[in-house]
């Protein structure tokens, strides 16, 4: 399935999106396939600012942290997560994480069996 | 794959090797060809366009939009709300128990939920009565909401969202993980009609009990905008 995102319009700057996958257990960034994995089950990890320092230690040093990184120095930028069910529980933790660094983000659910994600 | 050919000795047996050769040749073409199908079926492009974020105008207020089990259902509780609140802000504490049976004669109800108040009057730490008002929402027996085949121009769902207006009312749609084909579906018709929608990955679960004393009428009508830094 190609995805796209839509012209928000208005004469406002350009919007550019960065496009991630998130299904419970690994980010996966769009289109160059770059994967975190994540060992621990996000919801097990009892508070907001441990669950924040975990993903952090995950993602630093990855082509994903320096990806999140741009785009939280660019406002022009912003982030389009596309969420399968399985991780829809934890969703909150990841967007939460995003939005500590100052990300906006969209979230976009999709099918749980979707295979060959293309985005433009 | 070579084979020794036997000698043939003209008896007359008629000799099936080659003819097993081609058919063998012709069910590994066939293999082929159907392996190679299903893979090309299974890889069709389709297109999905996200959404641009729209900011909900100013003083609308949440519609629900429960897309579960592959349905989707309107719940809109302001009118069941101002049904079952009409004339609390004049009752006193120690009425509001009668206040509650009251007003649940009324039972407002729509095509999918019904609902109704409960209060619980008790005490805080410091034994200072603190009565809590809940709406409980229940869902009808046996009434299911449309499906993706169903989201046509005859829908339940679409006359209601006829008799909403999108300047007074914005969707928000409660996901569960067989839902999102529907959702995407009802988020595109309700999208061409005006609405703001907004996408949550919840479950609901019937009865769905929502405190309403302490602001929570208006946390489940206007609640506070989460809005991205792209649509300020």
């Amino acid at each position: 399935m190609e995805f796209s995102a839509a012209d928000h319009g208005g004469s406002g700057p350009t919007q550019i999106p960065t496009w991630i996958e998130w299904d419970g257990a690994e980010l996966v960034l769009y289109p160059t396939g770059a994967t975190v994995n994540f060992s621990r089950d996000l919801s097990s990890i009892t508070t907001f600012e441990a669950t924040y320092a975990y993903v952090f230690d995950q993602v630093a040093g990855t082509p994903l942290g320096a990806e999140l990184a741009r785009v939280a120095m660019d406002s022009g930028r912003y982030i389009i997560l596309l969420v399968r069910p399985s991780g829809f529980q934890t969703l909150p933790e990841i967007t939460g994480y995003l939005g500590l660094l100052g990300i906006d983000v969209v979230a976009e659910p999709i099918d749980q069996n979707l295979r060959r994600i293309q985005v433009r | 794959m070579y084979r020794k050919l036997k000698p043939r000795d003209g008896s007359g047996i008629v000799d099936l090797d080659s003819l097993m050769d081609i058919l063998s040749c012709l069910v590994g073409v066939m293999l082929f060809l159907v392996i190679y199908t299903v893979l090309e079926l299974g890889s069709t492009t389709f297109e999905a366009v996200v959404p641009a974020v729209r900011e909900a105008p100013f003083g609308s207020e949440r519609v629900v939009v429960v897309a579960d089990r592959g349905t989707v259902r309107v719940l809109d509780a302001r009118g069941p709300i101002e049904a079952l609140l009409s004339g609390f802000a004049i009752v006193e504490y120690d009425e509001a128990e009668a206040f509650v049976r009251e007003s649940n004669q009324r039972i407002p109800s729509d095509t999918y939920f019904r609902y109704s108040l409960t209060f619980e009057d008790r005490l805080t730490a410091f034994g200072l009565p603190l009565g809590t008002l809940d709406l409980r929402i229940e869902a009808h027996e046996g009434v299911v909401g449309d499906s993706i085949h169903q989201l046509e121009e005859e829908s339940t769902y679409l006359a209601l969202l006829d008799r909403l207006n999108p300047e007074t009312a914005w969707l928000a749609f409660a996901v569960d993980g067989e839902s999102v084909e529907v959702f995407r579906r009802a988020r595109d018709l309700a999208i061409t009609r005006g609405f703001v929608t907004r996408f949550g990955p919840v479950s609901v679960d019937f009865p769905f009990v929502h405190r309403l004393s302490l602001g929570g009428a208006e946390v489940l009508l206007s609640p506070r905008s989460t809005r991205a830094k792209l649509d300020r």
